[in-house]
Order: structure tokens, then C-alpha cells, then sequence
């Protein structure tokens, strides 16, 4: 029994020091605490991808729990899978984009790194959103300003983590940090167009299989 | 184990044949909050066959072969309905267009089929610019035979006099209209003399005929005209008027054909003012940079009016209700959601667009042909009509329905189709409501259908006026109970939950009896973020004052509590003081 108590309590722990101690000190002292975070080994896989869940749960809980005054959508139009994708998409096309853009300006940082940095990032964007959804609850329509503000902080800590980890992961300065993200926006959208073209394409091959089927079963032939 | 599969299998099939069984063909249609289509409750059917020429008592049918239009005037004085019937008869078969004034049981009273005048009473210019059945009046003819007038005085010929002199040596001539297009009565009260006059499109004949009803002499079997609004000097148009309206004042309003520049407003003398109801471009800053460029050629071409082609106007209350066709350039559409306008006496457009959607017929439509004979593009607006409690209805050509919007500019129902059956609309040329009932002339078919309105609309009509009057909950007036408009949204409600505008009339009911929870249940479900934020605030105001007592004496006794508990530890400890303010962290 006392296992079990000691093994929540470290678990609780855990979270604490790891999930909100740590992203809090990114944010307040950014480069310190990315440092931290790249050579002392204080990202944790576990953490990121704890983060990722936590980030499409909150966005599926916006669709539901936010005051009707900011959300007028009615519940049948949410769709999960788009939530997930939305999210997990975006992390992934824009790891990928950053490394293979990386790659080519000398960046020090490897997959694994940039990807739980962008994970980190989410930090911010899921607590103001959380304080978003309930304040939401609670605000009349000439209030509302407030939670527009609480919003664009998340999205603004957001960014700004993003920024400051970039510089610190791949050991950047400030111009060429800039001309990364440039060219990571142009290689994500890249990635996405190929993707659009391989769907097209495959759903092309697919009608044409489908269609010759058709032709044979149909057809009096034989 | 296998039961239940069998049960669950019978159950399934169950469903699916009430599923197949409920989507029945005439299901209506509307919008909802998103804009989104939804299966609805139609509003105005076909219940009784639609009237042809026989039904309306003309003896044949080549006297009803082109209608153009149709009016319905409510006597100022005796308050019964009376209705003009046009017939355009046709231009190039040397036809004249004939003039049906109808009771209220849609018979045929009278038949005009050409008016008089007096050249006295007109002066040189506008007597050489009358025409008669496409021709002037005045031009050479052949014939130097003696021009006969008949036992009533009237000249026998009407047009192709020699000269003015000879036109002016008779009392009476006739004037026959050509492809008549629009006919509008009026009378004036607000200023001596008092005038009732007929007002008639004589479209080909490039004129506005104003025609005194109170001259109807029963030997001619016709009206005298009084005067003749024809071709503005100043304006460079080719005038072929093709609808009118007269306001109050006396102003005739004109929607001529290939104008693009607006309605045209003549003053009650017959000059022309000013173009009425047009939008002007607006500029984009890219805009007003590229106009500090420009050379004075240039910017005196540019077209500073949106060109709008008027199709059909109504007026009620001093304010002209007008439809349009979108503004396209070219192939594309610029601007649909201006088609609709309630134009004020200064000339702006002050319709009210509070509803979901933008009143503009469908607000969702495809752009490009997808298959063959398809209808696409915008709804093009022909004719509007307003009833007492400012509801209107606009036809719609592209796909032949019929939209009903309340004074709000809320979508209240959907209603007729396209086709050739008997209820099915074809070519609308006008639409007039004749009490609750609406008629629609029909051209293609050459019949008037009435379109009645069902269970559902007659109560959604009730529930409008009520909102319109200001009722929105029952009152208790000389101790009758006067039903407001919740009363008819609930039964509304019962009839279609889906219909969504009903709710917030519920919720307001709610929200006059100050209970606030349920007014906000009601606006959530009308989905109407406005009205719920109102409720909201004076709900929270209401927990807050509630509540605010008690939460802040616990606020503060926890406070107060917590310092004397913090000074009583301090106490106890007393020397290991310094030791509890330690060092901190790094």
C-alpha cells in the first residue's frame, strides 16, 4: 500500500518538475533553459509526446467546453480525426521541414531534438487554452477581449519559444535563425504539395484499377 | 444467439424502411445559421388550379398571350381589392397591349384596350414625341383623305398626322400602348388636389402614360390621360420603361431597360430629377495609390457607379423596396449581396440584414454549369412584394422559387419550384400578395397562380406580425389575453423543432420575464451569440448579487484567519524566527 502512495507521489512529482517547473524555466530564462535542455538532457521523450496528446485533447475539449459566445459551432461538426491530424501533421511536416532545411545551413540540432523542442513549445499554447476555455464560461459579450488576449499570448509564447529554440538547438544567430524559419515555411509547403500531388495521384491510380474492373466484371466478354 | 441476431436485424430493417418511407419527394428546403441547406417546411403551395384566360373571363385566349403584369390596389376608401392585369400583346404583330382591371374573385370587370387625350392639354414638344402602337404621332402620312372622329368625338386615327396643327384640330385621340410592361395606381392625399391616377409602362412607345381614373367615361370605355412622361433630354438612355412606382409625393420612380445607372426619378410634373439607388465602386487603398497616377482622360472614364440592372421594385411605408440582378464583370460575380434594397426617400439603402444570411434569394449556389440545362449562377431577382407587417417575398427566375423574409431580413420560408406542372412556377413576371394569399403571374404558361400559405407559414406569419407590432410575449389588454409572438413560435416549434429564427422568439419571451437561465437556453439553441450575451450579463449579474455576500465573508474570514494562524506560529516558534526566513533559492 505504501508502495502504491510512494509510487503516485513520485509520479506526481515527476510531472511537476518535468512538465511545469521545467517549460516555465524555458520561457523565463530562454537560452539558459534550452541549453538545459539539448546538453544536460532534460528533454524527455515521455514529456513531448505527453504534450502532443495533451495539445489535441485541448483542442478537442475547445469544441465542447468553450462558451457559447465565442463558439457557436454546434458539436456535430468537430471532427476528431481532423484534430489529430491537424496537430500531429503539423508537428511532424514542420520537424521535418526544419531538418531538412538545417542540414543544409550547418544546424547542430538532430531529429529527436528539434522534434521534442517543438513539443515543448506547445507548453504555453495548452495552458492559456485551458485558462481560455474556462474563462470563456464565464465572460459576457463586452468582456471577450480578454480571452482574445489570453489566446494570442499562448500563440505569441508559442512562437517565441519556437524562435528562441531554433537559435539555441542549432546554434544560430539571430540572421540566420530568421532565414531558417524562412526556408523551413517554403520546405513545409513543399512537403505539402507533394503530399496533395501523391494523393492525386494515387487516387487517380486507384480509379483507373477500379474502372478496369468495372469494364471486365460488366462487360459480356467472356 | 441467433434470436437476438435476428431481432437486432429486424430492428435495423425496421429503421431503414421508415428512413426510405420519411424522405419523400416536395421536402422544402432553407438556410440555416451557418448558411448551411436544411431540409424545411415549404410555406406557400398550390392549392387551387391556377387561373387561365377562361377562368378569368377573357373570351380569348389571344388576348392574354403576352401578360406582363400584375397589380393589386386597396381602395383608399373602401379598402376592397382591385387588380390590373396586363397584357403586353405584341409588338411585332401590330397588337396592342390591353388593360384587365379584376375584382378581388380574380373576374374581369373591365377591358381597356386604348386610352384618349387631348392635345391641348399637352404642349408641342411632348406631342411630337407621343407614340402610338410603335409609331409617332406626328409624321407624314400618306392619305390626305379627311380624318373622321367617331359618334364620341374621338379621333379615328392615331398617329401619323401630318402636323401638329392637324393633331391639334381634335378634342380626343387615342393612344393604343405597345408591349405595356408595368401598370401602378396612386392616390395622392398629401397635398391639394387630391389625385387618382394610373400610371401605365408603355414600354416600346418609349413613354410613361399618368392616366386620371376619375375621368373613366363609359361611352369610350376608357380613361384620359393626363400625362406623358417621355424620353429626359439631359440623359443620353434609350428610354424603355419597364416598371413604376409612385411614392407619396407624387415622384414617379422608373426602372428602365438597358440603364444601368439606377432608378430613375421623375418629379410629379413629369422632369427628370436624378438616378436613385445605384452603389458606388468602392476604392481599395491600391486604389486610391493608382489614382494619384492616372491622367485626367483616365480618371473621367472610369465608371464610379456600380452597374446594376434594376428588375423590379414595391413600395410601402415611403420606402421603395427594389431588386436587382447581381453586378457581374464580365463572367463573374463581384457582388451578390446587395440584390435586395429598401431604398429611404434620401436615397440610401436601409434594408435590414440582421438575419443569418444576407437576404439574396440562395445563398448558396454553384457558380459554373455542372451539367447540361442546369441553373447556376445567383438567384436573379425579378419581382419583390411587401404585405402590412413589412414582409416581403422575391421571385426567383434562376430556379423559379419564391423567398419570404421578415422585416429583420430573416429567412422565414422557401417555396415554389420549377417545372411545367400546374403548380410549378415557369416565368415569373410579377408577384402580389392579395391578403395572406400570393398570386404569381406566370408568363411562359400565361396563368396567375395563388400561392397559399400552409399550417406552418400562417403561423410563422402570425408570429412575424407579433413581432412586428412589439408583442413579443402575451399581454393582457380590456382583460383579453392578446397572444404575442412566443405563443406562435412555440406552436411553431411543434410543427418544424429545425426551425431555428423560432427559438430566440422564445428566448426573448424569457428574457422580457426577466428569467434569465431559460432565455439563454433559448437563445443557445437559435444560436444567436448577440442575445445570449445579454441574458448571460444579466444572469451573472443576478448570481453575483446572490452569492456576493456570503463568498466575500468567507473570503475574508479565511484571510484574517490565515494571518492570526501565521502570527500565532510565529509566536509559538518564536526564536527559530530567523531560521524560517532561511536563504532562498538561487
Amino acid at each position: 500500500m505504501k508502495k502504491v502512495w510512494n509510487k503516485i507521489a513520485q509520479f506526481f512529482k515527476f510531472v511537476h518538475e518535468e512538465m511545469f517547473r521545467f517549460p516555465k524555466y524555458i520561457i523565463i530564462h530562454p537560452l539558459k533553459g534550452w541549453e538545459e535542455f539539448k546538453r544536460y538532457g532534460k528533454g524527455k521523450m515521455s514529456v513531448a509526446l505527453a504534450f502532443v496528446i495533451i495539445a489535441i485533447i485541448v483542442n478537442i475539449m475547445k469544441f465542447q467546453y468553450s462558451g457559447f459566445i465565442v463558439n457557436d459551432t454546434s458539436i456535430k461538426d468537430m471532427n476528431s480525426f481532423g484534430e489529430i491530424a491537424y496537430v500531429v501533421g503539423a508537428i511532424v511536416i514542420i520537424t521535418v521541414a526544419n531538418w531538412s532545411v538545417t542540414t543544409l545551413f550547418d544546424g547542430k540540432g538532430n531529429m529527436k531534438n528539434i522534434f521534442m523542442m517543438i513539443c515543448y513549445c506547445l507548453f504555453p499554447y495548452i495552458l492559456c487554452n485551458i485558462i481560455g476555455m474556462i474563462l470563456s464560461n464565464i465572460l459576457t459579450t463586452d468582456e471577450i477581449a480578454i480571452y482574445n488576449l489570453v489566446i494570442s499570448l499562448g500563440v505569441v509564447l508559442m512562437v517565441y519559444m519556437f524562435f528562441v529554440g531554433i537559435i539555441s538547438i542549432h546554434e544560430y544567430g539571430l540572421g540566420q535563425c530568421l532565414l531558417t524559419i524562412l526556408f523551413t515555411i517554403i520546405a513545409a509547403l513543399i512537403i505539402i504539395f507533394v503530399g496533395i500531388l501523391l494523393f492525386d495521384l494515387f487516387q487517380k491510380v486507384y480509379g483507373f484499377g477500379y474502372q478496369i474492373y468495372q469494364e471486365i466484371t460488366l462487360r459480356d466478354m467472356f | 444467439m441467433k434470436k437476438r441476431y435476428i431481432k437486432i436485424l429486424s430492428f435495423i430493417l425496421a429503421l431503414l424502411s421508415f428512413w426510405t418511407v420519411a424522405s419523400v419527394d416536395g421536402l422544402g428546403y432553407t438556410y440555416d445559421h451557418k448558411g448551411n441547406v436544411i431540409y424545411s417546411t415549404e410555406g406557400l403551395t398550390v392549392n387551387q388550379t391556377p387561373y387561365i384566360y377562361s377562368d378569368l373571363g377573357i373570351d380569348s385566349v389571344s388576348k392574354f398571350s403576352n401578360p406582363t403584369d400584375l397589380f393589386v390596389y386597396t381602395h383608399h376608401e373602401t379598402d376592397e381589392k382591385i387588380l390590373y392585369l396586363l397584357d403586353g400583346g405584341s409588338q411585332s404583330k401590330k397588337v396592342a397591349s390591353t388593360l384587365f382591371i379584376l375584382n378581388d374573385q380574380l373576374q374581369v370587370q373591365q377591358e381597356i384596350t386604348h386610352f384618349v387625350y387631348n392635345p391641348a392639354n399637352f404642349d408641342d414638344e411632348t406631342l411630337l414625341a407621343i407614340k402610338s402602337l410603335g409609331q409617332k404621332v406626328v409624321s407624314s402620312r400618306e392619305s390626305t383623305d379627311e380624318i373622321k372622329t367617331d359618334t364620341n368625338g374621338v379621333c379615328e386615327l392615331d398617329s401619323g398626322f401630318n402636323s401638329l396643327e392637324e393633331l391639334k384640330s381634335f378634342d380626343l385621340v387615342k393612344l393604343y400602348l405597345n408591349e405595356a410592361s408595368a401598370v401602378y395606381r396612386s392616390y395622392k392625399r398629401n397635398s391639394l388636389p387630391y389625385t387618382d391616377y394610373l400610371y401605365i409602362c408603355d414600354k416600346e412607345n418609349n413613354q410613361v402614360l399618368v392616366v386620371d381614373y376619375e375621368t373613366y367615361d363609359s361611352n369610350l370605355g376608357t380613361f384620359e390621360i393626363v400625362q406623358i412622361i417621355t424620353t429626359p433630354k439631359e440623359e443620353n438612355v434609350k428610354f424603355r420603361p419597364s416598371k413604376t412606382i409612385v411614392d407619396a409625393a407624387g415622384r414617379i420612380y422608373v426602372i428602365a431597360s438597358d440603364v444601368g445607372d439606377g432608378i430613375m426619378e421623375f418629379s410629379a410634373d413629369g422632369s427628370f430629377n436624378r438616378y436613385v439607388g445605384t452603389n458606388y465602386t468602392s476604392l481599395s487603398a491600391w486604389d486610391i495609390f493608382w489614382r494619384n497616377f492616372s491622367t485626367e482622360e483616365q480618371l473621367a472614364g472610369e465608371n464610379l457607379i456600380l452597374q446594376t440592372s434594376f428588375t423590379g421594385m414595391a413600395y410601402k411605408n415611403n420606402m421603395i423596396y427594389a431588386t436587382s440582378y447581381a453586378i457581374r464583370n464580365g463572367n463573374t460575380v463581384t457582388d451578390d449581396k446587395n440584390m435586395i434594397k429598401k431604398i429611404n426617400p434620401s436615397g440610401k439603402d436601409v434594408l435590414r440584414r440582421n438575419g443569418y444570411t444576407v437576404p439574396m434569394g440562395d445563398y448558396k449556389y454553384s457558380r459554373t454549369r455542372i451539367k447540361e440545362d442546369d441553373a447556376y449562377g445567383p438567384s436573379n431577382l425579378e419581382c419583390i412584394t411587401v404585405n402590412e407587417y413589412g414582409a416581403y417575398t422575391v421571385v426567383d427566375s434562376t430556379r423559379d422559387r419564391l423567398f419570404t423574409y421578415d422585416n429583420e431580413g430573416n429567412l422565414l420560408y422557401i417555396s415554389g419550384g420549377t417545372g411545367t406542372q400546374v403548380d410549378k412556377i415557369s416565368s415569373p413576371k410579377a408577384i402580389q400578395y392579395l391578403g395572406e394569399n400570393l398570386l404569381v403571374l406566370d408568363a411562359d404558361k400565361k396563368v396567375i397562380i395563388i400561392f397559399e400559405p400552409t399550417d406552418i407559414a400562417k403561423v410563422i406569419n402570425k408570429a412575424v406580425q407579433c413581432e412586428y407590432e412589439g408583442r413579443a410575449d402575451d399581454e393582457i389588454i380590456n382583460g383579453e389575453v392578446v397572444r404575442g409572438a412566443a405563443y406562435y413560435w412555440e406552436q411553431v416549434i411543434e410543427l418544424n423543432a429545425n426551425y431555428e429564427y423560432a427559438y430566440i422568439g422564445i428566448g426573448k419571451k424569457y428574457m422580457n420575464n426577466k428569467d434569465y437561465k431559460n432565455a439563454m437556453y433559448y437563445f443557445e439553441l437559435g444560436f444567436d451569440t448577440n442575445y445570449y450575451g445579454k441574458a448571460y450579463k444579466q444572469y451573472r449579474d443576478g448570481i453575483i448579487k446572490q452569492y456576493f455576500a456570503p463568498v466575500m465573508i468567507t473570503v475574508i474570514a479565511l484571510i484574517v484567519g490565515l494571518s492570526i494562524y501565521k502570527r500565532i506560529r510565529k509566536k509559538k516558534l518564536g526564536i527559530k524566527d530567523e531560521e524560517m526566513t532561511g536563504i532562498g533559492d538561487e
